[in-house]
């Protein structure tokens, strides 16, 4: 028992974790932390490497909230979590039709550096050590060890 | 995000506070941009209390830099930590901008 007499927080178990919430762009931070929450301490414990989680995890529900669902607060962007010892998984899926992930240009290129837009699925390659996207490009999975 | 305003002599500094992400990007890009239109032609973007940027603040960074220029004026950044830092790096950013260690190199160079 804490001294308030409340029980102590614990981590979460490992295991699988769903949610929905509106795809409203102010909701994207709370999410993310709702996530990292999720993901506990099965999340990378380098400091470095947990800021490159959070970054790619908001990064792949701005996508959704964005692009996938026309930022329209009456669609909902589906997370699921799944952490255990080996590290975590969040699969962010919308209600849009998808897009090819492998027709976006490198925003790298010299030509591209001064475009707006184009960042976030580059980042969210480079920041995880996997991602994964399903035939039609609305649900995206990010691998990312312990 | 919350940020705030400041004057350095003829320069505008624009301190951002917490994170330059999609909920809030809008905000700090009006706010230029209208301060661009009334006239101020120096700023520095101070980013020596923001946590995180994500793309879509990115994206209004490059956006920015461009009218920026259209406008024959000038911008700085400063006070990114290494993790920022890498964020510019990674992205090639940090051949687009002219980026400054502190405020006070920023205005120096300007």
């Amino acid at each position: 028992m804490t001294a308030d007499g409340a029980p102590p927080l614990r981590p979460p178990p490992p295991g699988r974790r769903t949610f929905t919430f509106p795809a409203d762009p102010d909701l994207v931070g709370p999410t993310v932390d709702r996530v990292m929450d999720e993901c506990g301490p099965r999340a990378p414990s380098d400091s470095r490497r947990r800021l490159a989680l959070r970054i790619a995890v908001a990064e792949a529900l701005a996508n959704a909230v964005l692009h996938g669902s026309g930022a329209d607060p009456g669609k909902r962007v589906a997370v699921e979590v799944d952490a255990d010892d080996r590290g975590v998984e969040v699969t962010v899926a919308d209600e849009g039709d998808g897009f090819d992930p492998g027709a976006m240009a490198d925003p790298t290129l010299p030509a591209a550096r001064e475009r707006a837009r184009g960042r976030g699925l580059f980042l969210l390659r480079r920041l995880t050590d996997g991602v994964r996207w399903d035939r039609s490009g609305s649900r995206v999975t990010l691998v990312m060890r312990s | 995000m919350g940020y705030s305003v400041e004057h350095e002599g003829d320069a505008t500094v624009v301190v951002v506070a917490g994170q330059l992400v999609v909920g809030n990007r809008r905000e700090l890009k009006q706010e230029v941009v209208s301060r661009l239109g009334e006239g101020e032609d120096k700023f520095v973007l101070d980013f020596e209390d923001t946590r995180y940027i994500d793309s879509s603040g990115l994206g209004v960074l490059v956006s920015l830099s461009k009218k920026i220029r259209q406008q024959g004026a000038e911008l700085r950044l400063a006070g990114l930590d290494d993790d920022l830092r890498t964020l510019f790096e990674l992205t090639r950013l940090d051949t687009l901008f002219q980026i400054a260690d502190d405020r006070n190199e920023a205005l120096a160079d300007l």
